[in-house]
């Protein structure tokens, strides 16, 4: 708490001194509120088992950011070009439905200060960032999931020569809060620290026939490495105590290549984590591994993108006794489609980080030309994309496993997107899927489900557009099939209202048979966005780049603001 | 117009900086990683000494839907050969867990499961298998994962018992009603609650597999099928010469006396077991 106090007082000072000096000052920041009046009994949705949850009839995630710039243009020794100083107040004590128990807490969620020099710049503080792809270290944050693993120390980043670009960081990761364990007004962290370093070397910086045919080539190499004290982990085999011999350092680095150029992007990424026992993997020292394979052409009208991921046992975490969502460093990349129909994301994909994946994915988009016979009047696009991700025949090995069994995911969807007239927008998807619930969420069936999508946009008037949208969802596992139906009237061009209803038509149990609805209006005007309304969605996962979060069945009075200047 | 003098300054600048960040970037490399050998990984400590003071309840929580938990219960069994009388394990199946769903057959659940899991925390969210020692919630975090079982046994088995139990269970299998009657010991008086649960060994039912497949010969061990009496037990008096502690309810429909047996527990006012008594039903 006396760091944070500490280095607001600077701030405070440094702002009020700026106020005098010759250049640019300016503030940017934000508000967000999301919150939900339960009108069912509030307590089915107490997150941390020490929150007081006596009189609360309000839940809500908020969040105040603010960042003070200055920005100088005058020449000086050092090639100083200026500085940020960034903070945000998180208040989520009675968190919206389904977070992690650590989430529920409040404070000063993030402290940094930026330099900004012509060669690079220095940060301390909070830090947020990635080495490549992110496999190694991704250091962000995303508010649907709670997620947020900033470090707590320092990055440096710099061009040292034209086409070489290194990354120095070190700190402590953040751990959501420690208010119900000592009643601080601050973030938990790790006990232990990470460091890391990153270079990257742009090849056709120096390469003159790269240059002549517009060829970009980087290749790229990170190190990271935790250190974290041995604890005292026991295990009894056959009756006897033994205690597990653990490596304070823990190392991982990665190379990579890139080459861009004529349409052209083609990448390979290549990771490997010395032996990294953690309660996540069961205490298992063999390594692990990812090869990362993507190549993709695109031009006007056309673009095919085809990838090929490789893991096992990846989860790089700054604590060895830590799980769930909090504590993760490195973010592999999920290599299946994101949804946004509401059917369509009923089955999502979560990467698994341990138990290790081959992850594959295609995708052709065309667009036939204006007033051809496909294209018609207006154009049409057509998209076929499809991924597919099995297991590993072995623990460690690289074979693929073929049985049923290791089936984990499979997603092929035609998407058809066409505007019919000058008004009128269409947009249809047919999907098919297999989803293995006993990989992804730990228990259920393997669901095979067909969806079928049909979206209309017309324009009513200059000022007044009508979306609608109807979904089928046939599948004879789970649940069984679901009907989803949406409206959105956007009203000139700052009030929109949106109903949502979903209605499980098959399959489940009568109880779980129930209509889920939503009706919201949205006002938007500049830079303030208001929204409220009434909801009951059902239980579900959440999910966003292969990390999920399980969200309960939720009902009540929605209410959420946003503003940013 | 840029001198080259500049230009030569400005690049032995920047190589300066780049041979400190490459230095940095070897000593991580050099220093940053430590390989244990295999022969190396597990070291043998003291093995406990099994004396006579506090026993301690492992709570499993568990569900035959959760495709890991038969793993989870191996590490208990391993505990309880570790530890011998001094470690009772309960296996409780909450119904507010969706890893407990399943087929009217495979319902193992109970009301005081639902109770001791609130308690504890549990949520609908929480994943299995979890555990937790003498349903103590001090710590930040209740639910703990089975790989910390055994150091989280090891540090309770540290402390000393204020508390001393005997008891004794009896059926009359003509109406299967069963009497506990038990007596607290301490050297100061002190006021805690007392507690009869109900436990059965080798249910045979169903248990999903890590492999996908669900054995319909699956034995469950050491079930929690009920309380006798209240889920959170009588106040009694602990003291050196105690009031008896007498109990009587019936076995549930579908317990096989053969398989089942009492355990006692004695809490706190914070809910914490301080000891415990497991019984065999005479």
């Amino acid at each position: 708490m006396k760091f944070e106090v500490l280095y607001i007082a600077v701030c405070l000072l440094w702002c009020t001194s700026l106020c005098a000096a010759r250049d640019t000052v300016y503030v940017s920041g934000g508000v967000q509120h999301d919150g939900l009046f339960p009108t069912r009994d509030i307590s089915e949705y107490r997150t941390h088992p020490r929150a007081p949850w006596a009189k609360i009839d309000h839940l809500s995630n908020n969040y105040i950011d603010l960042a003070v710039h200055y920005l100088t243009s005058a020449t000086n020794v050092v090639h100083f070009r200026g500085v940020t100083a960034d903070t945000r107040v998180e208040i989520n004590q009675w968190p919206l439905p389904g977070y992690e128990p650590g989430f529920a807490g409040h404070g000063i969620g993030r402290l940094s200060l930026r330099a900004d020099f012509e060669w690079g710049h220095i940060s301390v503080g909070d830090i947020y960032g990635q080495f490549g792809s992110g496999i190694l270290l991704n250091l962000y944050e995303n508010r649907d999931l709670g997620v947020d693993n900033s470090l707590r120390g320092a990055k440096i980043t710099a061009e040292a020569y034209n086409g070489i670009h290194l990354t120095l960081l070190g700190g402590k990761q953040r751990r959501y809060w420690n208010c119900y364990t000592d009643g601080a007004w601050g973030w938990n962290y790790s006990r232990d620290a990470v460091l890391g370093a990153d270079i990257d070397l742009e090849l056709h910086r120096w390469i003159i026939p790269l240059q002549q045919n517009s060829i970009d080539l980087t290749f790229g190499g990170s190190y990271v490495s935790k250190y974290e004290c041995p604890d005292t982990l026991l295990q009894p085999i056959d009756g006897k105590l033994y205690m597990y011999n653990l490596p304070r350092w823990v190392g991982a680095g990665e190379v990579r290549v890139e080459m861009q150029g004529h349409g052209w992007d083609v990448m390979a990424e290549y990771a490997y984590v010395a032996n990294n026992p953690t309660i996540e993997n069961m205490m298992s020292y063999r390594p692990g591994q990812t090869l990362l394979l993507s190549a993709g052409y695109s031009r006007k009208g056309f673009s095919v993108l085809a990838q090929a991921k490789y893991s096992d046992n990846m989860s790089l975490r700054s604590s060895r006794t830590q799980t769930g969502i909090a504590g993760r460093l490195n973010l592999l990349p999920v290599f299946t489609p994101q949804h946004t129909y509401s059917l369509a994301a009923i089955y999502p994909y979560a990467t698994q980080y341990v138990s290790g994946e081959w992850a594959f994915q295609a995708e052709v988009c065309y667009t036939w030309p204006r007033r051809t016979p496909m294209g018609g009047r207006y154009g049409t696009t057509l998209k076929l994309s499809g991924a597919h991700v099995r297991g590993l025949l072995n623990e460690g090995s690289w074979a693929v496993d073929w049985t049923k069994h290791g089936t984990y995911y499979t997603d092929l969807h035609l998407e058809l997107n066409k505007k019919i007239s000058q008004i009128w927008y269409l947009n249809a998807l047919i999907m098919y899927q297999t989803y293995n619930q006993r990989v992804i969420e730990g228990e259920g069936d393997l669901v095979r489900a067909g969806v079928a999508v049909l979206e209309n946009k017309v324009k009513l008037t200059d000022n007044i557009t009508l979306r609608n949208e109807v979904q089928y969802l046939f599948t004879r596992q789970d649940n069984g099939q679901w009907v989803a139906a949406a409206l959105e009237l956007d009203l000139w061009r700052c009030v929109t209202v949106t109903g949502e209803w979903e209605y499980n038509i098959g399959g489940a149990p009568n109880e779980l048979k129930q209509h889920y609805y939503s009706a919201l209006i949205t006002y938007t005007h500049e830079a303030h966005r208001l929204s409220a309304g009434y909801v009951k969605t059902s239980a579900g996962l959440n999910c966003s780049g292969g990390v999920c979060r399980l969200e309960p069945e939720q009902e009540g009075v929605k209410l959420s603001y946003n503003y940013t200047w | 117009m840029v001198s080259a003098k500049y230009k030569i300054s400005v690049f032995s600048r920047r190589l300066s900086a780049a041979s400190v960040l490459l230095s940095v970037l070897c000593l991580c490399v050099l220093n940053g990683c430590e390989v244990i050998n295999e022969g190396e990984r597990l070291i043998p400590v003291p093995q406990p000494a099994i004396t006579d003071g506090r026993n301690h309840v492992l709570i499993e929580f568990t569900g035959f839907r959760c495709v890991n938990c038969p793993k989870a219960s191996e590490a208990a069994d391993e505990l309880s050969r570790t530890y011998g009388d001094r470690l009772i394990t309960v296996a409780m199946h909450p119904a507010t867990n969706p890893f407990t769903r399943g087929a009217e057959q495979y319902d193992y659940t109970c009301t005081a499961a639902d109770t001791y899991y609130l308690h504890l925390g549990g949520l609908a969210t929480t994943p299995f298998p979890a555990g937790n020692i003498d349903l103590q919630t001090e710590t930040d975090g209740s639910m703990i994962d089975y790989p910390l079982w055994a150091t989280w046994v090891a540090e309770q088995m540290e402390q000393t018992g204020m508390v001393q139990l005997t008891a004794d269970a009896a059926l009359q299998p003509e109406t299967r009603q069963l009497t506990v009657r038990a007596h607290c010991y301490a050297m100061q008086p002190m006021s805690l609650q007392l507690a009869t649960w109900l436990v059965e060994d080798s249910v045979a039912g169903a248990q999903a597999l890590p492999d996908g497949s669900v054995d319909t010969q699956y034995y469950h061990r050491h079930m929690l099928r009920g309380t006798i009496g209240d889920e959170w037990g009588e106040n009694v008096i602990a003291q050196l010469q105690p009031d008896e502690y007498v109990v009587t309810g019936k076995l549930p429909e579908g317990c096989d006396p053969k398989h089942c047996y009492a355990v006692v527990v004695a809490m706190d006012d914070n809910k914490t077991i301080i000891n415990a008594l497991q019984l065999r039903i005479e």
